[in-house]
């Protein structure tokens, strides 16, 4: 603890701002968190820290962004009045860069020292970018934030436009922005580790299916490799040749490293908070120190089918996590049991949703049924009579259903053969179990409602 | 602790359903901008397409309409904030302005009705008919299939 917050913790009551909720974050779990506070305490004050300036943004619209579809002021998350009408004080384009638990208080970079009652972290994580030589090349990006979209513009801009990109990650972030390259008329080519795309988050039969897509896009797919260097190689009119592990070298305009995010652990650490791969949370999103709590990117949550902890950072869990935390730290007892991938988007047109387990996990008994029709695949993954996961590629249409029935741990063993129809609906359930989810009873606690 | 409002809700009986398909008609209608059956579905014009959708097999029929539930997962999953609950009428809308056809509400509806529209990019959904003091769909159903509830 330094002497600047001691000192500060004696003019606490002259001169500072104390707050009933301090939030650190102004992405998806920050605002989850608000409007979580304002189910249950309407008034108590609220003060949001956000390192990024301005209001909140959809993080996963950057892409959007990039290929010039949308402006910056399309993608705000929710509308301008949000922190005005729910009484929140947002303090953006500021870091908070100290916590004194003990205190009650949160030091920013602009110096100003905050107090709270409840705290919340939900500062995200940050990309990883491996060790390879080269990487501090101007040509070299990531693409986790608004301003790197904008940045990319602004470089490819100077660069007429660009020809070419290569993208080091074959997953959700690495295809959204081969996506927007391939719309702006540049050539890419996706270097991905494993072998195939969207490792984590499909089966591989749904990789493959995809991978069609992706060539006939014009996307040059290279697996089971790296890069090893990015020289500033003037090769062809490019500014960078991008040498590949397996020796292949790709002259280009732009690396972008799209090889996954870690979570931004850092300041819980140093404020005494247990971390493991995340900050550390309870099914009530509560931190290892009561009054404080975590939710989205950064936390360590409840893993709904093993029970153990891990980072699963997808958006629906930071915002569904984040109203947990919100309502608990106003007084509320609820519990995030939700804990699972999910995930949903669109490969150029395509609709890819998935939830739970498309992998199956080591200890066996796992039957995985798949079905394809023209346009349309899905896979499903079943265990003792339930389902644990799904992939669906196209016939989209009832995914929501599906992911109902792996969260109520449903027998589904009568209707199983139906669950893999592209038309798939509540038609195909039995009478009494669709009847339930009409009424939006579908084997939940309380706890675990998020209204 | 304050509860989320209560908005009138469209029950779906499906014992009284004959599969006449009446209510997709009068909702696509309805959502056409004539609001007039014939001139919505007159000869050579794109079908147009309503927010509900009746399923059968065999002597079993319904339709799959959205219920504004109390707890919104769709609204607490949507990317974009284009899916929000009124605060007044406690209904849960969708702009399609905003909508960027994500499709994370579709994977949170846990009664599949939200309906992808591919042509347009963007999903459609049940908004209860404003301007009607019942929406379309209940007042045109023959059966009482639809019914509408506070």
């Amino acid at each position: 603890m330094s002497n600047f917050l001691l000192l500060t913790s004696n003019f606490r009551i002259m001169s500072m701002e104390n707050y009933r909720y301090l939030i650190i974050g102004n992405s998806t779990g920050g605002i989850g968190t608000v409007e979580g506070i304002r189910a249950v305490d309407p008034e108590g004050p609220i003060a949001v820290i956000g390192e990024e300036p301005g209001p909140a943004y959809a993080r996963p619209l950057i892409s959007e962004l990039l290929s010039g579809e949308k402006t910056q002021e399309q993608i705000f998350y929710r509308s301008p009045r949000f922190y005005p009408d729910n009484r929140v004080d947002l303090f953006a384009g500021t870091r908070a860069e100290e916590i004194d638990i003990s205190g009650r208080l949160v030091r920013t970079g602009d110096g100003k020292t905050r107090g709270w009652e409840k705290l919340l972290l939900a500062v995200g994580g940050t990309p990883i970018v491996p060790e390879f030589e080269g990487r501090e090349n101007p040509g070299v990006f990531t693409f986790t934030t608004r301003e790197d979209a904008l940045q990319i513009r602004e470089y490819l801009r100077k660069r007429e436009g660009g020809k070419r990109v290569v993208i080091l990650g074959g997953g959700l972030i690495g295809l959204k922005a081969a996506e927007a390259f391939r719309a702006r008329g540049l050539e890419v080519v996706m270097v991905e580790l494993q072998d195939r795309v969207l490792a984590p988050v499909l089966d591989p039969a749904s990789s493959r299916w995809l991978e069609n897509v992706l060539s006939q896009e014009g996307i040059s797919l290279r697996f089971q490799d790296t890069v090893a260097r990015a020289l500033p190689v003037r090769t062809g009119g490019f500014p960078l040749s991008v040498e590949l592990k397996s020796g292949n070298s790709i002259p280009a305009d732009l690396l972008l490293v799209a090889i996954g995010v870690r979570p931004r652990v850092e300041l819980a650490r140093v404020s005494g908070l247990q971390v493991d791969r995340g900050i550390l949370v309870n099914s009530r999103m509560e931190t290892s120190t009561a009054g404080i709590f975590s939710c989205g990117d950064v936390a360590s949550i409840g893993d709904f089918f093993t029970g153990t902890n891990r980072p699963i950072p997808v958006w629906i869990n930071a915002y569904w996590g984040g109203r947990v935390a919100g309502m608990n730290m106003a007084g509320d007892d609820r519990e995030y049991e939700m804990g699972m991938m999910m995930n949903s988007l669109r490969v150029f047109g395509k609709p890819v949703i998935s939830a739970g387990l498309v992998n199956p996990p080591a200890g066996g008994g796992v039957e995985v049924l798949q079905g394809e029709e023209k346009g349309s695949r899905r896979t499903l993954l079943v265990r003792d009579g339930r389902l644990l996961g799904f992939s669906i590629l196209g016939e989209i249409q009832s995914a929501g259903i599906l992911a109902a029935l792996i969260r109520s741990r449903a027998e589904i063993g009568e209707f199983r053969p139906r669950l893999l129809k592209p038309d798939f609906s509540l038609l195909d359930l039995p009478r009494g179990f669709r009847q339930e989810l009409r009424e939006g009873r579908w084997n939940r606690s309380e706890k675990s409602t998020l209204v | 602790m304050k509860k989320a409002q209560v908005v009138k809700k469209i029950i779906v009986r499906e014992e009284a359903c004959i599969g006449c398909h009446l209510c997709e008609f009068y909702c696509a209608a309805e959502h056409h901008p004539s609001k007039d059956v014939l001139k919505a579905f007159g000869p050579g014009r794109e079908r147009p397409r309503g927010r509900v959708r009746v399923v059968e097999e065999g002597p079993v029929s319904f339709a799959l309409v959205c219920r504004h539930c109390d707890e919104p997962l769709c609204v607490f999953a949507c990317v974009s904030g284009a899916m929000e609950r009124d605060p007044e009428t406690g209904k849960v809308m969708h702009d399609p302005e905003r909508c960027v056809g994500c499709l994370s509400c579709v994977l949170a509806c846990t009664n599949g009705t939200i309906l992808w529209d591919e042509k347009r990019g963007v999903v459609a959904k049940c908004d209860l008919c404003p301007g009607r003091e019942v929406p379309a769909c209940v007042a045109n159903c023959p059966n009482e299939a639809l019914l509408l509830t506070e």
